[in-house]
C-alpha cells in the first residue's frame, strides 16, 4: 500500500487521460507516456499481482466460500490500477510488453477466474474487471493473444460462466463489447475459431466447450439499442463464418437456437403491432418510412425482419434452410396466414398494409422466395393467399387500395413466378387472341399507331381556363417518355435472364393444357356452386366454340343489362382459379431460337387435349371490370388502378405488351381489349359530361383541387427531402431490390402523376377531394375528376407503347446488323 | 417520324453511326468505318434525305455520299446510293420498308460487292475485267474520305458528326470510362429473380 500512497500522483495523472477511451496518437500523450519509467510500471504490475494473489491464497478453493467484503474491494482496486499500467505499457513504444507477458506467464488470469467463480456474490464487481482487462488486450494486441493457453482458458471460462446467467446491464454491456471483439478477430483470422472449438478427441468428455460465444449472443438478438446492434453485428459475423465453416454451422443449426428464436421473434414482435390502424389521410396506401419510425412496434419488426433477411444472405445453406422453414413454418403460415384471411376489414387493411411493407423489406438472395412461396402455394381454408388477395379487388373501399398496393409491389419485383402465376400463364396459350392473330405478338408497333390510338380515346373535356395546361397536372409529354423509357429500361434489365421471352413462341402456345376432363370437372363444380352457369359442352368445346363466347359473355359481363352485382356473384370461371390448368413438362430448356417446338405445331391441337375457352386469368378479370366501372371507384382507387395497369405494361415481354397495349391485335369477342375498356369509358363518361349545361365551375374546382393536390404533395416532399429521394423524374427508382441497406419507403412509382402523397398519417392531404367529391352534383364532379385523371393516364400509356417501339426497334437493327 | 428516329439510335452497329440533324428530322447524318474488303480502312460519309411526307410518301429517302465513292451502285456525279437494284426500294411501303433497312443495304455495298444494274458502269466494268484498276480508284476514295473526316467546314447543324485527331489527353480519359463501363455492365448481368426450372411452367419448382 505505501508503494501506491508513493505513487499516487503519477497513477492518478495516467489515468486521467487513459480513460477516455479515444487512443489518438497525440504526440504530446505519447512524449509523456515515453517519460514514464516502464521498469517502475513493471515493478508496480507485479506488487499489485502479488497482492491479489495473497488475498486470494488465504481463501481454500473449495467450492462454498465467502470472500470478506474488504478483500473483493481491495482486489478490484488492484485490478483497476493493473488496467491502468496495461494501458500505459501498450502505449508506450516498447516492444516487449513486459507486463502483460508476466501476466500470462505467471497464468494469473487463471487464478483470477477460479477464485472468482467461488466468489458467489460479488462475482459480477469481479468478472466485469476481468471483462475490462480482456477488451483492452483484445482490442490492442488483437489476435496475438488468443492462442496462448493462459489466455484462451480462462478467457473461455469467464465467457462460459456468464451462459444461463441473469446478469446486470453493465455486465451485458461489456459482455457483448467483448463478444464482438472477438467475432471479429475470427472474420479476420478464421483459423482462430478452431481454439473456440474442442478436437475431437475432447469433444465428448466437455460438452461444454463448444461455440459458446454464440449461444451468449442469442439472448441479444431481440435487444434495443446498443447491446442488440452489437450482438446482431456479432451473430452476423459468426453467420458469414459459417459460410466457409462447417463446424460453425453445424454447431448453429444442431445446437443453438438461433433459427426458432429468430422465428419466436417475428411472431412476438408481429403480435405486438396495433390490429388496426389510424388512417386519417384518405391518399395513404402503405407505410412509408415516416410511419415505420414514428411506430416504435413497426421499427422494432421491421429490424428484426431485415436483420433476418441478411442473415439469409451471408449463412451457410444449412442455416438457410432451417431459417427458412422457421419464418415459413413459424411464422408466415401460423401467424401472417390467419392474419391475411380474418374477416374484420380494419384488421384486413392493417395487415395488408404490414404484408406489403414486410414485401417490399425483403430481398433476392434473402427471405423473398419465402413470402413468394407463401403467396403462391399456401393454401389456406382451401384457397391460396393470392387468390384471396386477388378477389378484394372488388371491395370498394381501403381495403382495395391496400391490396392494389400490394399486389403493385408484387408486380414490381421482376419475379418471374409471380408474373408467370398472376398473368402470364393465362396469357401464354393466347386463347384472348383471335386465332388467325396469334402469330403477330411480336408485332411492332413502329408507327406508334397505339400512342395515336391511346391518344385519341383521351375524353373531352371543355377547356376554361389556361391554368390546367400551364400546371404540372399535365406534365410535359416529353417527361412522361423519358420516365417510361427509364422504367421499361430497369423492367428489362430486371427480367433478362428469365427463363422464357414470352413471346408468344416460347414458351409455345400449347404447353399450357387445359385438359378436358379437369375443365370438366371445374365446370361441373362451378354449376354446384353457382346454379347460374352453363356447362361446358363436350362436344363442341373445341376450338373457338361459339358457345363458349356466349357463356363467357355472359360471365364476363359484357351484357349491358347486367349490373355489377351480378356479375360478382357470377365470378368468371374460365379465368379462375389455377386448379384446372396443367403443364407439359417435357419441353427442353428454351432458346431464343426455339426449334424443337416447330414440330408440336400449336395451330393444330388436338379437340381432345385442348379446350381454348378465351381466358385472361382473374387478375386481369377483376381489374379490367374494376377500370371498366371506373366510374364508381373511389378516387383513390382509381389513381391505384391506374398506376398498376401502367406498371404492368412497362414489361416489355411481347404477351403482356401485346395485350395491353398493341391495338391493332384482334382478341375474341368475349375478351375486351384495353382500347376497348377505355373506349367505352370515353363514351359513358362524355354522356353523362354532355348531360350538363355548363362544367366550367365544376371543372375548375377539380383543377384547382389537383393542383392543390399536387403542390401539398411537393412541399411535404420538400420537407420530408431526407426520405423522398424522387424528384417528378429521376434514373433512380428509390427501390433498388439489390440494396441491402434500409430502403427509404416512399414515393416509387406515378411520379407524374403523383399518385402517391407523401402518406402523411397526423396531415391529411386528401380531404379536400371528399370536400370536392362529396356535394352537390357529386357524381359529376366524379366524372371530371376521373376524366382529368384518365387523359394524363393515356399520355402515360403512350409514352410507354412509344418507348416499347423505341426499344424494340433498337434490338431489332443490333439484331440486323450483326 | 419520331418512331423512325428511334429505329436507329446514334450508335447502330459497331462501325455505323447515324445521327437526326437538330434542325431537321428529314435529314440524318451518318459515318460508315468499313472494316474489311475492297474498302476497309474507309470511312465515309454520308447524309440520309427523307422526304417530308414521310412515312405517307411513295418516293424513297435518298443516300448521298459526302466524299467521292467509286462503286458500281454509287452515283459517280452525285453520289448518291442506288437503291433500286434488284427492286429493294423502288416505292417505299411504310408496313414494309424502313429506314434502317436502307442503312443496313448501304453497309452491305462495301461488303458485297455486285455489278448488274450498275449505275457507275466504270466502275462495274473495271470491277469485273481491271481488279487491279478498280483497287486504285477505291483507294483514292479510301484515302480521301480519311483525310476529308477532319473537315468541320459542314457546321451548319450541331448534330453534325464531327472527327478530332487522337489525343490522349483528352481521349484517354473518354477511353478508360468506355472500358470501366464495359466492365460493369459485364459484371452486372444482374440476377433475375426466377425459381422456375427451365422446362417447366411451375412457379417455385427450382429450388431457391
Amino acid at each position: 500500500m505505501s508503494w501506491i500512497k508513493k505513487n499516487n500522483v503519477t497513477i492518478d495523472s495516467v489515468k486521467s487521460f487513459s480513460f477516455n477511451n479515444n487512443y489518438s496518437n497525440n504526440n504530446n500523450n505519447n512524449s509523456y507516456l515515453k517519460d514514464f519509467d516502464l521498469s517502475a510500471c513493471y515493478d508496480s504490475f507485479k506488487k499489485h499481482w502479488q497482492q491479489i494473489s495473497e488475498i486470494i491464497n488465504t481463501y481454500e478453493l473449495n467450492s462454498d466460500f465467502e470472500p470478506k467484503h474488504d478483500d473483493v474491494l481491495t482486489i478490484v482496486n488492484h485490478l483497476n490500477q493493473i488496467l491502468t499500467l496495461i494501458q500505459v505499457e501498450l502505449r508506450s513504444d516498447c516492444i516487449v510488453n513486459s507486463c502483460i507477458e508476466y501476466l500470462i506467464e505467471e497464468n494469473y488470469l487463471e487464478c483470477l477466474c477460479m477464485w472468482t467463480t467461488g466468489a458467489r456474490k460479488y462475482n459480477n464487481s469481479l468478472r466485469v474487471e476481468q471483462l475490462r482487462i480482456y477488451e483492452i488486450l483484445l482490442s490492442n494486441l488483437h489476435n496475438k493473444l488468443l492462442n496462448r493457453e493462459p489466455f484462451l482458458k480462462p478467457l473461455i471460462k469467464l465467457l462460459n460462466s456468464f451462459i444461463g446467467d441473469c446478469l446486470p446491464v453493465d455486465i451485458e454491456k461489456k459482455l457483448v463489447i467483448l463478444i464482438n471483439q472477438l467475432c471479429s478477430s475470427f472474420s479476420q483470422q478464421t483459423e482462430l475459431l478452431n481454439l473456440f472449438f474442442p478436437s475431437n478427441s475432447d469433444s465428448e468428455q466437455s460438452d461444454s466447450f463448444k461455440f459458446d460465444i454464440f449461444s451468449l449472443l442469442v439472448q441479444f438478438v431481440h435487444r434495443d439499442g446498443m447491446i442488440g446492434e452489437q450482438a446482431r453485428d456479432s451473430l452476423l459475423l459468426c453467420m458469414s463464418l459459417s459460410k466457409n465453416n462447417s463446424k460453425v454451422a453445424d454447431y448453429i443449426t444442431i445446437h443453438s437456437n438461433i433459427c426458432p428464436v429468430l422465428a419466436a421473434g417475428l411472431n412476438g414482435l408481429y403480435s405486438l403491432l396495433p390490429r388496426k390502424l389510424t388512417i386519417e389521410s384518405p391518399d395513404w396506401f402503405r407505410f412509408a418510412a415516416d410511419d415505420v419510425y414514428e411506430m416504435k412496434e413497426l421499427t422494432n419488426f421491421m429490424n428484426s425482419l431485415e436483420f433476418c433477411n441478411v442473415v439469409i444472405q451471408v449463412c451457410h445453406p444449412n442455416i438457410k434452410i432451417q431459417l427458412f422453414d422457421y419464418i415459413y413454418q413459424g411464422f408466415l403460415v401460423p401467424v401472417m396466414g390467419p392474419a391475411l384471411l380474418q374477416s374484420t376489414e380494419d384488421e384486413l387493411v392493417a395487415t395488408t398494409a404490414y404484408f406489403e411493407l414486410l414485401l417490399r423489406s425483403v430481398t433476392y438472395p434473402g427471405l423473398l422466395y419465402a413470402f413468394i412461396k407463401f403467396l403462391l402455394k399456401e393454401d389456406i381454408d382451401g384457397k391460396r393467399v393470392i387468390d384471396c388477395l386477388i378477389q378484394r379487388l372488388n371491395s370498394n373501399s381501403k381495403l382495395c387500395i391496400v391490396t392494389l398496393a400490394l399486389l403493385e409491389t408484387l408486380i414490381d419485383l421482376n419475379c418471374e413466378d409471380v408474373m408467370l402465376e398472376l398473368i402470364l400463364k393465362h396469357l401464354i396459350p393466347c386463347t384472348h387472341i383471335m386465332f388467325s392473330q396469334r402469330s403477330r405478338i411480336q408485332h411492332v408497333d413502329l408507327y406508334c399507331r397505339s400512342a395515336e390510338k391511346l391518344f385519341s380515346l383521351m375524353i373531352n373535356i371543355p377547356k376554361c381556363s389556361d391554368r390546367y395546361a400551364e400546371s404540372n397536372i399535365i406534365g410535359d409529354y416529353h417527361v412522361y417518355l423519358k420516365y417510361a423509357r427509364n422504367r421499361i429500361h430497369s423492367c428489362m434489365k430486371a427480367t433478362n435472364s428469365w427463363v422464357y421471352p414470352y413471346d408468344g413462341e416460347n414458351p409455345p402456345q400449347s404447353c399450357c393444357v387445359l385438359k378436358q376432363d379437369e375443365f370438366q370437372k371445374q365446370t361441373n363444380d362451378n354449376d354446384l356452386e353457382h346454379n347460374s352457369l352453363p356447362s361446358a359442352d363436350d362436344g363442341s368445346s373445341g376450338y373457338e366454340s361459339f358457345k363458349m363466347f356466349k357463356d363467357s359473355d355472359k360471365i364476363l359481363g359484357s351484357d349491358e343489362n347486367n349490373t355489377l352485382d351480378d356479375r360478382r356473384t357470377n365470378p368468371p370461371s374460365p379465368c379462375g382459379s389455377e386448379t384446372a390448368l396443367e403443364y407439359c413438362t417435357d419441353f427442353p430448356r428454351p432458346t431464343f431460337t426455339k426449334p424443337q417446338f416447330n414440330n408440336v405445331s400449336p395451330k393444330k391441337p388436338s379437340n381432345d387435349v385442348f379446350i381454348t375457352t378465351p381466358c385472361i386469368g382473374p387478375l386481369l378479370c377483376i381489374i379490367f371490370e374494376k377500370l371498366e366501372n371506373l366510374l364508381s371507384c373511389d378516387f383513390h382507387i382509381v389513381l391505384r388502378l391506374t398506376g398498376f395497369i401502367s406498371r404492368l405494361a412497362i414489361y416489355p415481354q411481347p404477351l403482356i405488351y401485346s395485350f395491353l397495349l398493341d391495338h391493332s391485335l384482334v382478341f375474341q369477342p368475349c375478351i375486351k381489349s384495353l382500347f376497348q375498356v377505355l373506349g367505352l369509358l370515353k363514351q359513358k363518361i362524355e354522356s353523362r359530361l354532355n348531360k350538363v349545361n355548363d362544367l366550367s365551375g365544376i371543372i375548375n374546382e377539380a383543377e384547382t383541387f389537383l393542383i392543390e393536390r399536387i403542390e401539398n404533395i411537393n412541399s411535404k416532399k420538400r420537407q420530408n427531402s431526407e426520405f423522398i429521394s424522387l424528384p417528378p423524374i429521376t434514373n433512380n427508382e428509390p427501390f433498388t431490390r439489390a440494396d441491402n441497406k434500409r430502403r427509404s419507403f416512399s414515393v416509387a412509382i406515378g411520379a407524374m402523376f403523383r399518385r402517391n402523397s407523401t402518406q402523411d398519417r397526423v396531415e391529411s392531404v386528401g380531404n379536400g377531394c371528399y370536400r370536392f367529391v362529396k356535394g352537390d352534383n357529386a357524381e359529376i364532379k366524379h366524372a371530371v375528376l376521373c376524366s382529368i385523371i384518365i387523359n394524363e393516364w393515356l399520355k402515360e400509356l403512350a409514352s410507354i407503347s412509344q418507348e416499347h417501339t423505341r426499344f424494340k426497334t433498337d434490338s431489332m437493327i443490333r439484331l440486323e446488323t450483326r | 417520324m419520331t418512331s423512325s428516329s428511334n429505329l436507329l439510335k446514334n450508335h447502330v452497329d459497331p462501325g455505323i453511326y447515324v445521327i437526326p440533324a437538330a434542325k431537321t428530322p428529314f435529314i440524318w447524318f451518318g459515318v460508315i468505318f468499313v472494316r474489311s474488303g475492297f474498302y476497309a480502312g474507309g470511312i465515309f460519309r454520308f447524309r440520309l434525305f427523307i422526304p417530308y411526307t414521310f412515312p405517307e410518301c411513295k418516293e424513297c429517302p435518298k443516300l448521298i455520299f459526302e466524299t467521292p465513292l467509286f462503286h458500281p451502285y454509287v452515283n459517280s456525279l452525285t453520289n448518291e446510293l442506288y437503291l433500286g437494284n434488284n427492286c429493294l426500294f423502288t416505292e417505299w411501303q411504310k408496313d414494309i420498308n424502313h429506314l434502317w433497312q436502307v442503312i443496313c443495304y448501304m453497309k452491305t455495298i462495301f461488303y458485297n460487292i455486285q455489278t448488274n444494274c450498275a449505275i457507275n458502269q466504270l466502275a462495274a466494268d473495271l470491277y469485273e475485267n481491271n481488279k487491279e484498276e478498280f483497287l486504285k480508284s477505291v483507294m483514292e476514295c479510301v484515302q480521301n474520305s480519311k483525310v476529308k473526316i477532319y473537315d468541320k467546314t459542314s457546321k451548319d447543324d450541331p448534330n453534325y458528326l464531327l472527327f478530332d485527331e487522337y489525343n490522349s489527353q483528352i481521349h484517354e480519359s473518354y477511353k478508360e470510362i468506355f472500358r470501366k463501363e464495359k466492365k460493369s455492365s459485364e459484371s452486372n448481368s444482374s440476377r433475375s429473380v426466377s425459381w422456375i426450372q427451365p422446362g417447366t411452367l411451375k412457379a417455385l419448382s427450382r429450388h431457391n
